[in-house]
């Protein structure tokens, strides 16, 4: 038996300072907030580090049809 | 270029290197006057969010989603004009709390030696179930100190609300109920600022 990992020790903390980050907050929108451009592949990187193996080409997918 | 970091009550004095704070009605929004806008490296993000988290450790502390950028101090004096109260309501609920995120990760079995498609999913039907009681688990276990709680996007972590005072033994908690379970991983971080539960702060 084995256990999908989760990323270790101080990598893990780094991983979820990020994702909140990008994926938390307070969220600004309006016409005077300016837009980041490529944020969304930080993200998606993230989300592939976090993510069971067998999500990822779900993932991927997913973001490439959006 | 105007780079939002956080909305702390105002008074809050903001002492961090390039950082300034602007007082909008009974908050203050701590930001960055740069040339350039916000790299979106994973690098510079993991900056931008430790500068957040010293902050934090002064005070109660509305992070902003990375990247919120405006184009100068115009329109920063009219958000804080539209949000100043919201925030401030906000803050108040969130005041001597911070976030911990729990990480639940399931045993998985081997797939089957069968390779049909059925057999596949049938093992992956299992697999989510066990990630799904997990995680369900480690709600009920951290549940009697979380002010809130949410579960992220991706189904294997817990963002959970809790005072200051409780974070260590939310810790302990989950540390004494991983070692029952070697069949579960289970990883704390944090305590962070409340990334998680910054919706509500919108004007009402």
């Amino acid at each position: 038996m084995t256990v999908e990992r989760v990323p270790s020790g101080e990598d893990v903390a780094l991983v979820d300072l990020v994702d909140r980050l990008i994926g938390g907050g307070v969220v600004l929108t309006g016409d005077v907030v300016l837009s980041l451009a490529g944020v969304d592949l930080v993200y998606l990187g993230l989300r592939l580090v976090l993510a069971p193996a067998h999500e990822v080409g779900v993932l991927a997918r997913s973001r490439d049809s959006g | 270029m105007i780079v939002l970091y956080a909305v702390v009550p105002r008074g809050v004095e903001v002492v961090a290197p390039g950082l300034c704070g602007h007082d909008a009605g009974p908050v203050t929004v701590v930001y960055e006057e740069t040339a350039t806008p916000p790299s979106p490296s994973r690098d510079a993000v993991a900056e931008h969010g430790r500068r957040i988290v010293a902050l934090a450790d002064r005070g109660p502390l509305l992070p902003m989603r990375y990247g919120t950028t405006l184009p100068g101090m115009a329109e920063l004096r009219s958000i804080g004009v539209d949000h100043g109260d919201a925030w401030r309501r906000r803050l108040d609920r969130l005041a001597g709390r911070r976030e911990l995120v729990v990480h639940v990760a399931a045993a998985d079995v081997a797939p089957p030696v069968d390779g049909s498609g059925r057999a596949y999913l049938q093992w992956r039907l299992r697999a989510v179930r066990r990630q799904d009681h997990a995680v369900e688990k480690a709600r009920e276990l951290v549940l009697p100190w979380a002010d809130d709680l949410r579960l992220l996007p991706d189904r294997r972590r817990l963002a959970v609300l809790v005072r200051i005072g409780d974070a260590d033994r939310v810790r302990d908690a989950v540390a004494v109920y991983a070692a029952a379970h070697p069949d579960l991983e289970l990883v704390v971080t944090g305590p962070w600022p409340p990334f998680s539960f910054c919706e509500g702060a919108e004007p009402s």
